[in-house]
């Protein structure tokens, strides 16, 4: 359950992630416009380490 | 072209927040955010549609006046992500403001800004034009005019500082929601005048 409430924002956000390099490989077939997934990819990996470190104090505790 | 890709994406993302949203927030909390932000879509982009200085949507599956259906699905999805993984950064790396009224939707807001930038990449690209900017528009990424992250970003700073706010007031859910849905059109105003105010200093600085 504490899974599922950490995954489903964060899956919509990969989920516009993932289907727009989709469309900027295949159908744009631009490979170098994947540069502007790079911010948002940034901000989800600040967000796993925030988790990681949410969930390391909660079990000290 | 192949705006039925955008249109479910947003579909699909949206029902997945509101899944989370009803599950962990409540009735009448969800339907204030994501009816609120169905409203902000709709309205919004049909009165841009009135504007030619900004963008027109040219050839999507479904249609509400002039705004495309997804259009009353993405904003308030973007939103709501935004919100939810800004809150657990607050809380891991700045627990003092994580309740911030001011700290909340600034943090959401660069989030937003950085999800703007994929989806407006592509959606300009001449193979999809699934929204389509004047020539005037000042360019920075690809087919991204300049503009685009500062917009999203205003959107979303508003409409969670102002969700936010309803949120807490002393009245019941219920009440909240309606006053909510209400105020989304206060939102609407604000941000396309804060879209104009951001645009003028744009090509201020860049012409």
């Amino acid at each position: 359950m504490q899974l599922t409430k950490e995954l489903l924002p964060v899956s919509a956000i990969l989920l516009v992630i993932i289907m727009m390099s989709g469309v900027d490989l295949f159908i744009i077939g631009d490979p170098s416009r994947l540069i502007s997934v790079i911010p948002v990819v940034l901000v989800l990996v600040i967000w796993l380490v925030a988790t990681l470190k949410v969930r390391r104090s909660e079990r000290v505790r | 072209m192949y705006a039925e890709i955008v249109t479910l994406t947003v579909m699909a993302g949206c029902l997945l927040c509101i899944i989370h949203s009803w599950l962990y927030r409540g009735r009448w909390q969800t339907i204030a955010f994501f009816v609120g932000g169905f409203v902000f879509g709709i309205v919004r982009e049909n009165i841009v549609s009135l504007l030619p200085m900004l963008y027109t949507y040219p050839d999507h599956p479904f249609y509400i006046g002039n705004a495309p259906l997804m259009m009353g699905f993405g904003w308030s999805a973007s939103f709501y992500a935004c919100w939810m993984i800004s809150n657990r950064m607050l809380e891991a790396f700045a627990p003092k403001w994580k309740d911030n009224k001011w700290v909340v939707p600034f943090v959401s807001a660069i989030a937003t800004a950085t999800l703007s930038l994929p989806v407006e990449v592509a959606a300009g690209a001449s193979q999809t034009m699934w929204w389509v900017w004047p020539p005037e528009a000042i360019m920075v990424l690809f087919e991204m005019p300049a503009l685009v992250p500062f917009g999203w970003a205003g959107a979303a700073f508003l409409f969670i500082f102002f969700y936010r706010w309803t949120e807490s007031r002393k009245a019941t859910p219920r009440t909240n929601a309606a006053l909510f849905v209400v105020l989304t059109l206060l939102v609407i105003v604000l941000h396309l005048v804060y879209v104009f105010v951001v645009r003028a200093i744009i090509v201020l600085l860049m012409t």
